[in-house]
């Protein structure tokens, strides 16, 4: 009998204390879960968001490719099966001159939003030795710069727009791009939707046909001065060179950020010129239409009549298989699922930062549903109520529409303009925003205004350039609700120190009572 | 009264303790790595597990000798660089003793390799079959596969398995993969793939016998069908081996290759190829935990020269009750972001220098030193010489190792004065016409290597640079720029030699003002070798990349994205420019500007650069790094030095970069703040200490001077409390300070007031998960004081009783 206990009490201390070791050891971190590599290419436009993401979750064991190659390309290697996912601005089927883009068609395939951001037009104009940095543009405008009936800066029309600039007499040199890609797509989508005269005449004249509507593929008309380069580095590459004045691009913002450069303030329905950051953005896109297979119409976004609504808003996809077809995995289902959730949630925080918009809940809530669709991904908790999304709110409605700042007066459509520098020249303070350096500092501009000193905050905020003050920004960010106090972890933690007073009190007591028998 | 314990209870307390004080000791070791031991080393020079293999100490001299290559490999020596300890990283493999290449590069005589799971090699758990493209076209019939040819290796037809067979009929035969879960499959690639497989396709012997590769080590987060690093069934770090398997002149039949081109052909998984193979062991760190998903991050924003370091500290901060989320960006964005008031997504960033003095937030910014590395010119270079030439026997194919670069070739290189660097190179660009073509044929570069002297025309792709603005990029022009020969040159001045800059360059005035942020690429010229497609641009054939770690991957693989060449039947009509693809081993010629931990993570050399002003040239080391950032001069910014371009510092390594963290105090959230007290805390202890795993600092960089620790604790407190607020923040309301300071992981008291917009959506900061690490680190305190007197006081115990026993036995 005394010898039964004795056996029992023995292992019931070395059971303790190897459990109190057990949860001492594996509680701070996690241990390594077995993710798989997965690999993706395509968009450029979303690249510098993807690459983000695809770095910060190295801390959660996750290894996750992406190459930057243009959304045209991803889908072609998607459609090959040589990427476990792709990324683009645009869905399959598009018919670009006489090649259609045809879907994959042995790899069933869903649309996953992944994040938002504007088409900016980013651009390198000097007036008088100094860069311009607030210039302003009408839709119209933009698009006879790109189908080269307006070639010079000095333009009446471009006059118009910027009563406070005196504009050079320089001639326009409009930078596409060389590559199949989503930027080219979302850019000539919205020429076609709005301007579709004009854009008809250009395609025609390019040999396309007037038909030629959206295409990944910028048509260019031999002898109008049209530069091609390849990629969005390739483009906001080629205008940030300090002999590239006179050249403008279709970028997403973040390019303009990285590369120190303003963009063009776009008219919008109603009557304001606004910067595509993430505020001007997340309300334009409240104008999009959701397709039922997650793509979207954005034809309310163009005209979208809030005033802080940033026209060529738009929002890029990844896609990813349905089945286990061309070597997916549900190994590979598990870590794209994972990697999908991080990026649906916490990495849209760092969106604005670089240069994009979060998505709304909406798009987040239909983005599980399409996690749902990837083989071997059932095993990743989708939980709204823990998603870490900036724009999420306790009512429904996107915070970071709801409290985006009004355009300043000087921002509306009429003789006066504000003088404040945008994009990544607002940021780029003394530093210079130009790649050459020189005496040309980024920050200001050609009517002497903030730029540096001034007003020199960038991206996701408005600052009053009649009062020169920064508006403060607030909003209530809450959690769908409230997370309990009490985990699970907590519970654990409790019964290990509880195990532990056991372990140390129970033999010396128990000793006590058998010896007494 | 004498308290008399039995004796098995005074063992069950020995046990007990012993497992609580171990408990705690493992607990404990995500967070405290051990003292530093290696901050001596030299950067990237870790030699203790070096090991040397003789191919004749693996294999019997006796019965191998029937071989028909025996001769060949009997006096073959491989020696790795490092086998111990290992994490994902390159490890450098050299050898001796081989017979030389074919001139047909890839016929005869080369060396196979791959990473294989398990301490004894096995064909089915190695990976290989996956080549790219380019290397398995030079190379003999089936060389690159999985594939049992009973026919081509009639010993291995003997050796059939049944688990060899190829469905469905089972006529033909393979390896299959087997994973440590004894999973088996015909389909690798599922598993690896030509762009994820780290096998070595076939690598050259040079004709004095020497050869020399690269290795990609991967470990399980990588290759999780490999495993290594991750516990095995006993709980150790899986080994792995490398196996690299010599291939000799003859079939493996034993006959003369039967093909045209005298290329030997077959698997070296096939027996008669494989029991040539020298087996190198290769042991693994421990695969370091990884932090949960789905806690909110705090965001830092910062320079690229601090992604490879932020990327492990993520690993150890979470572990500390922090999970941090990196977001690069340039500099100068960067500042302006954090200290854009309330609005920005964060309020720390790590930065190489100060805000300008004159922006509204420069008084807000808390700033102090938190990581030392450097720029560098790394590098994948061929000697690839002419027949005849003097070094032509002893280095044609084998791997350049050293490389000196003064500031005016530097500047040449990023200032497309070489003809090869623009489009059409002299054709379409008459003003530099007659500057030597490319830096291989350059005589101020040949007077400094005079290696390069009887290359071949290899194509170097330029120097490789990242998109986007950094104040590092403008230490490069400084540097540049302090050298009078450099600065003239860019100015338009000839060198020695009589080459001139690139007018396109000239005129971007970067030699006056505030130096360039920004690599400029400005030469406009286009060009079509052919008539009537349309032309390419400096972009199209120097490309920028898109991070520090793109343009070292770049040179790694030799693939510069070079798309001149032109492709009519590239959809859609008509044509578009492809990119050539890597360039083939034993003619490789790429440099990339990129940082000294990705070079130290891809196994790449580095240059020799001139030191500053004129001097001797260096490469970046532990010592010259530190020399260099110790004579720095304190700036009017707290916190933050700068190099005095004037002085000439001898041995002092010229691109040495300090990272600063840069903090808005007036505007950080009392989370945030404290979160990044303990972004410091750890960075300035555990964080410092050069580690293969995640969590210390990677090699590359070089672990701050404990004097910097005082400064780092300083600076913390100022971010818990910020002193002055009154004068420095423009709302001086909004910056309350932590209550506890010192608490590692504190996150209580959180303020739940309003947030800006993109906040941390709030709930109270001491209910989350956070605070379990804390409560963790308290069991493991407790483990130890309960561990230690309960060993003790059975050890006492047990000791009495066996004295009191002897007693009695006597």
């Amino acid at each position: 009998m005394f010898s039964y206990i004795r056996k029992a009490l023995s292992a019931a201390v070395a059971l303790g204390a190897t459990i109190a070791f057990a949860l001492s050891a594996a509680l701070p971190a996690q241990a390594a879960t077995a993710y798989v590599p997965i690999s993706g290419a395509g968009s450029s436009w979303s690249a510098n968001a993807v690459e983000q993401w695809r770095t910060n979750v190295q801390q959660y064991g996750m290894r996750v490719n992406f190459a930057s190659t243009g959304s045209s390309d991803g889908r072609n290697q998607f459609r090959n099966g040589t990427v476990d996912y792709a990324v683009s601005e645009i869905p399959y089927g598009l018919k670009d001159g006489s090649v259609v883009d045809s879907p994959p068609a042995n790899r069933p395939f869903a649309y996953m939003p992944i994040v938002a951001g504007g088409t900016a037009m980013m651009y390198n104009l000097t007036s008088g030795g100094k860069q311009i940095t607030n210039l302003r543009l009408s839709g119209e405008v933009i698009t006879k710069i790109f189908t080269g009936v307006i070639t010079k800066w000095d333009d009446a029309a471009i006059k118009a727009d910027n009563p406070s600039i005196s504009l050079p007499s320089r001639k326009i040199v409009p930078v596409v791009r060389s590559d199949g890609s989503g930027s080219t797509a979302q850019f000539t989508a919205w020429m076609a939707a709005k301007y579709g005269s004009l854009w008809g005449a250009y395609c025609n004249a390019a040999g396309r046909g007037s038909g030629c509507g959206l295409t990944s593929n910028f048509p260019v008309v031999a002898g109008k001065g049209f530069v091609a380069q390849p990629n969005s580095t390739g483009v906001a590459g080629y205008v940030q060179q300090r002999a590239n004045d006179g050249t403008i691009t279709y970028v997403e913002y973040s390019y303009a950020l990285n590369a120190g450069f303003p963009v063009a303030k776009v008219l919008n329905k109603a009557g304001y010129y606004v910067e595509p950051t993430a505020q001007n953005v997340a309300v334009g896109l409240l104008g999009a239409k959701i397709n039922a297979d997650l793509t979207s119409n954005l034809t309310g976004v163009y005209d979208n009549a809030d005033p802080r609504a940033y026209p060529m808003s738009s929002y890029s996809y990844m896609i990813v298989p349905k089945t286990n077809a061309n070597n997916f995995t549900n190994d590979k289902g598990k870590t794209l699922g994972a990697f999908a959730n991080y990026f649906l949630c916490e990495g849209q925080q760092q969106a604005p930062a670089l240069g994009y918009s979060p998505l709304p809940i909406n798009l987040v809530k239909s983005g599980f549903d399409q996690i749902k669709k990837i083989p071997g991904a059932s095993s990743v908790t989708l939980d709204l109520k823990k998603c870490n999304n900036p724009t999420f709110s306790a009512d429904g409605s996107n915070t970071l529409a709801k409290n985006a700042p009004q355009p300043a007066d000087c921002d509306k459509k009429g003789s006066t303009q504000c003088a404040s520098g945008t994009g990544g020249s607002a940021g780029a303070g003394s530093n210079g925003g130009t790649s050459a350096g020189g005496t040309t500092t980024g920050g200001t501009d050609a009517t002497g205004g903030a730029g540096a000193s001034g007003n020199s905050i960038s991206g996701p905020m408005s600052c009053n350039a009649d009062t020169g003050q920064c508006v403060a920004v607030t909003a209530d960010a809450v959690k769908i609700s409230a997370e309990p106090s009490w985990t699970v972890g907590n519970t654990i933690m409790a019964a290990a120190v509880l195990l532990l007073i056991m372990i140390v009190l129970l033999p010396p007591v128990l000793s006590r009572v058998l010896k007494r028998k | 009264m004498k308290l008399r314990l039995p004796r098995w209870f005074a063992k069950s307390l020995m046990m007990s303790g012993v497992a609580l004080v171990l408990g705690s000791t493992v607990s404990l070791a995500g967070g405290v790595l051990p003292a530093s031991a290696l901050t001596a080393l030299n950067v990237g020079d870790d030699t203790s597990s070096a090991t040397t293999i003789r191919w004749s100490d693996q294999h019997d001299q006796a019965s191998d000798r029937s071989d028909p290559n025996f001769s060949a490999f009997r006096n073959i020596q491989v020696h790795v660089n490092q086998t111990a300890s290992l994490t994902h990283q390159g490890i450098t493999v050299t050898w001796s003793g081989a017979r030389p290449t074919s001139q047909l590069k890839y016929a005869t005589n080369y060396f196979q390799a791959m990473q294989c799971w398990g301490d004894v090699a096995i064909p089915t758990q190695c990976q290989f079959g996956a080549p790219a493209g380019t290397i398995a076209d030079l190379t003999g019939y089936q060389n690159q596969t999985r594939v049992i040819d009973p026919a081509q290796d009639p010993a291995q037809g003997l050796r059939l398995s049944p688990d060899y067979a190829l469905p469905p009929d089972g006529t033909s035969f393979a390896f299959p993969f087997v994973s440590p879960d004894g999973k088996s499959t015909f389909n690798t690639g599922d598993l690896f793939s030509s762009s994820t497989s780290n096998e070595v396709s076939a690598a050259a012997t040079a004709a004095d016998g020497t050869g020399m590769f690269n290795f990609e080590v991967q470990t399980g987060l990588e290759a999780p069908h490999l495993g290594c690093g991750q516990p095995d069934s006993n709980g150790h770090p899986r080994a792995c081996t490398l196996v690299i398997v010599p291939r000799g002149q003859f079939d493996l039949d034993g006959h003369t290759p039967a093909d045209s081109a005298g290329h030997v052909s077959g698997s070296p998984l096939s027996y008669s190829a494989w029991k040539n193979r020298i087996t190198i062991p290769l042991n693994f760190a421990p695969i370091g935990q990884s932090c949960a998903i789905g806690q909110d991050e705090t965001r830092v924003l910062g320079s690229d020269i601090a992604s490879v370091a932020m990327n492990s500290w993520q690993a150890g901060l979470c572990a500390g009750g922090h999970t941090f989320g990196f977001s690069r960006i340039g500099d100068a964005e960067a500042r302006a972001q954090i200290g854009g008031g309330d609005l920005g997504a964060a309020h720390m960033a790590l930065v190489s220098g100060a805000a300008d003095s004159s922006a509204t937030y420069a008084s807000q910014l808390d700033y102090v030193p938190v990581a030392q590395s450097a720029l560098v010119v790394a590098y994948n270079i061929d000697y690839s010489l002419y027949r005849g030439t003097p070094n032509y026997a002893s280095k044609d194919g084998t791997k350049v190792h050293n490389l000196r670069l003064n500031q005016r070739i530097v500047a040449k290189l990023l200032t497309q004065s070489y003809p090869c660097d623009t489009p059409g190179v002299a054709a379409g660009n008459p003003d530099i016409a007659s500057n030597p073509r490319c830096l291989t044929v350059d005589p101020e570069f040949l007077q400094l290597n005079p290696d390069f002297a009887d290359f071949t025309q290899v194509e170097p792709q330029g120097l490789m640079v990242a998109f986007g603005n950094a104040d590092a990029y403008a230490h490069v022009w400084s540097w540049i720029r302090a050298n009078a020969d450099a600065k003239a040159f860019i100015e338009g001045q000839a060198d020695g030699w009589g080459m001139k800059v690139n007018p396109a360059y000239q005129a971007l005035g970067l030699t006056e003002g505030e130096p360039s942020v920004s690599f400029p690429k400005a030469d406009l010229h286009t060009n079509a070798d052919v008539a009537d497609i349309p032309p390419y641009g400096t972009l199209d054939m120097r490309p920028y990349f898109n991070s520090l770690d793109e343009t070292g991957l770049r040179a790694l693989r030799a693939d510069g994205n070079v798309k001149t060449n032109w492709d009519p039947y590239k959809l859609p009509a008509p044509g578009a420019y492809v990119a050539g693809g890597p360039q083939s081993t034993g003619q490789r010629f790429a440099l990339a500007l990129t940082d000294l931990a990705t070079a130290y993570k891809y196994g790449l050399d580095v240059a020799s650069l001139q030191g500053t002003v004129s001097g001797n040239f260096v490469q970046p080391t532990t010592e010259s790094i530190q020399k260099a950032i110790s004579s720095r001069v304190a700036t009017s910014v707290a916190g933050i030095s700068a190099t005095d371009w004037t002085k000439s510092v001898s041995d002092a390594y010229p691109l040495s970069e300090v990272t600063y963290s840069a903090v808005n105090v007036c505007s950080a959230t009392t989370d945030e703040r404290s979160a990044y007290v303990a972004f410091l805390k750890y960075v300035g202890h555990a964080g410092q200490t050069l580690s293969y795993e995640s969590g210390g600092l990677p090699y590359g960089y070089v672990p701050l001077p404990s004097s910097n620790q005082g400064q780092i604790a300083s600076v913390a407190a100022d971010i818990a409390a910020p002193a002055n607020k009154a004068s420095r923040c423009p709302d001086a309301a909004v910056a309350p300070s932590i209550p506890d300071s010192s608490g590692l992981g504190n996150t209580s008291g959180g303020v739940k007031g309003k947030k800006m917009f993109i906040a941390k959506p709030f709930y109270g900061a001491g209910e989350t998960i956070d605070n379990l690490p804390i409560i963790s680190r308290m069991l493991a305190a407790g483990g130890y004081a309960l561990g230690v007197p309960l060993v003790l006081i059975g050890y006492l115990v047990m000791r009495r009783q066996r004295e009191e026993t002897e007693r009695k036995n006597t």
